[in-house]
């Protein structure tokens, strides 16, 4: 990795920057963001381009709903995981950003796995355990129960099929591992990519409950109109005579 | 050589001066462009977070005093000893005014979120203020048996 160090300009406008920023509610408490994201952006102005294109790359990074990369293989996906890391020059951020990668890679694991994957020979993932995951493919958590305690509540949820409750496991772990960096490391880059990440985070999960909310409607409401029998109208059908 | 001992004698005298004004240069700006990013957080309390800025400013004032203190001919017998007071309690003033700076920076980026508790944020950057009066008042204090 390139070593990097943020240019002593760049690293005062930090202390302008990051009280500028609005407090994000915790995730459980999430009602609303605090103010637009367009808002958000303004101020985020502040960072130099250097700095942007850093922040940018992280949130490709960790966005989870992405378009038009479908049909990258496991093999393409990594490498342009490595690729786009090793574009990042902030240790702190990189280590933030490889923990999560990490994380959706022994996810991907247990998913392979529970599809019917009988080897681990020619499972691609990211990470410095890959290789600990495909000699322990057999095992039930890869022997990295000890290392991920919350793969056991993973398995779980994948087994009994509640995608929600790993979604939200998932959030939750990373949001923390987030909040924590954003309180250690004070008027930094890395406290900014955090605050960003959480953001990005707020947004995806408030967008997953509007979806989940008009689903739930949907249901409410064929549910409610099945219990009435409505008879056609004969006027208002007319025009089919 | 003597007159490399005489030009230290004098670095000791200004020193306190000219480090505190860096530290509380570096530390009031410092609080300063937090002051500036939670005003545009903020609808309200403003004026103490500018106020709360100004906080490392005093160390130039501390600094001011000490180089008075030490302020005499300088000669060959008194020029050591006011270049160890001299840039020891500025060096002090120096760090405590930056390290102020950033009490105070953190101060205003909490107490943005949470209003109740300014007082208690404000704690910390008051601890390292005891610490550059500690400095000044023994600098002031030891002065008195340099060589006039």
């Amino acid at each position: 990795m390139t070593s990097y160090s943020h240019s002593s300009y760049s690293r005062s406008s930090y202390y302008t920057l990051i009280p500028s920023l609005p407090a994000l509610a915790p995730l459980n408490k999430l009602q609303e963001l605090p103010c637009s994201t367009l808002k958000l952006e303004q101020r985020l102005t502040m960072l130099n381009d250097r700095d942007r294109e850093q922040l940018d790359r992280a949130l490709r990074l960790c966005q989870r709903e992405r378009i038009g990369d479908e049909e990258y293989s496991d093999t393409d996906e990594v490498s342009h995981w490595q690729e786009e890391l090793a574009a990042i020059d902030d240790p702190l951020v990189t280590e933030l950003i490889a923990d999560y990668l990490e994380s959706r890679t022994l996810v991907a694991a247990l998913r392979y796995r529970l599809a019917g994957q009988s080897s681990g020979a020619d499972f691609k993932g990211f990470g410095s355990r890959v290789w600990l995951i495909q000699r322990n493919w057999q095992q039930p958590l890869f022997g990295l129960e000890h290392q991920f305690p919350w793969l056991v509540r993973a398995r779980e949820a994948l087994e009994a099929n509640e995608g929600r409750v790993l979604e939200n496991l998932l959030l939750e772990r990373f949001w923390t591992r987030l909040w924590r960096t954003e309180q250690t490391q004070h008027f930094s880059f890395a406290a900014i990519v955090a605050y960003r990440l959480r953001w990005a985070l707020s947004e995806y999960r408030l967008r997953w409950d509007q979806t989940a909310a008009v689903d739930y409607f949907d249901r409410w409401a064929e549910a409610a109109l099945d219990q009435f029998s409505f008879e056609p109208d004969p006027i208002s059908t007319g025009s089919e005579a | 050589m003597d007159n490399l001992i005489i030009a230290l004698g004098w670095a000791g005298l200004y020193g306190p001066m000219a480090l505190g004004a860096i530290g509380s240069i570096i530390g009031c700006a410092l609080a300063g462009q937090a002051a500036c990013g939670a005003l545009l957080e903020t609808e309200t309390g403003h004026g103490r977070y500018v106020g709360i800025a100004a906080m490392p400013s005093s160390q130039t004032i501390y600094g001011i005093v000490v180089m008075f203190s030490l302020n005499r001919e300088v000669n060959i017998d008194n020029a050591p000893g006011l270049f160890a007071v001299g840039i020891l309690a500025g060096m002090a003033l120096l760090f405590s005014a930056v390290r102020q700076g950033q009490c105070c920076a953190s101060a205003i980026n909490v107490s943005k979120i949470k209003p109740e508790i300014f007082g208690m944020s404000v704690a910390p950057a008051a601890i390292v203020e005891g610490f550059a009066v500690f400095a000044f008042i023994f600098a002031l204090v030891i002065s008195a048996g340099i060589p006039a």
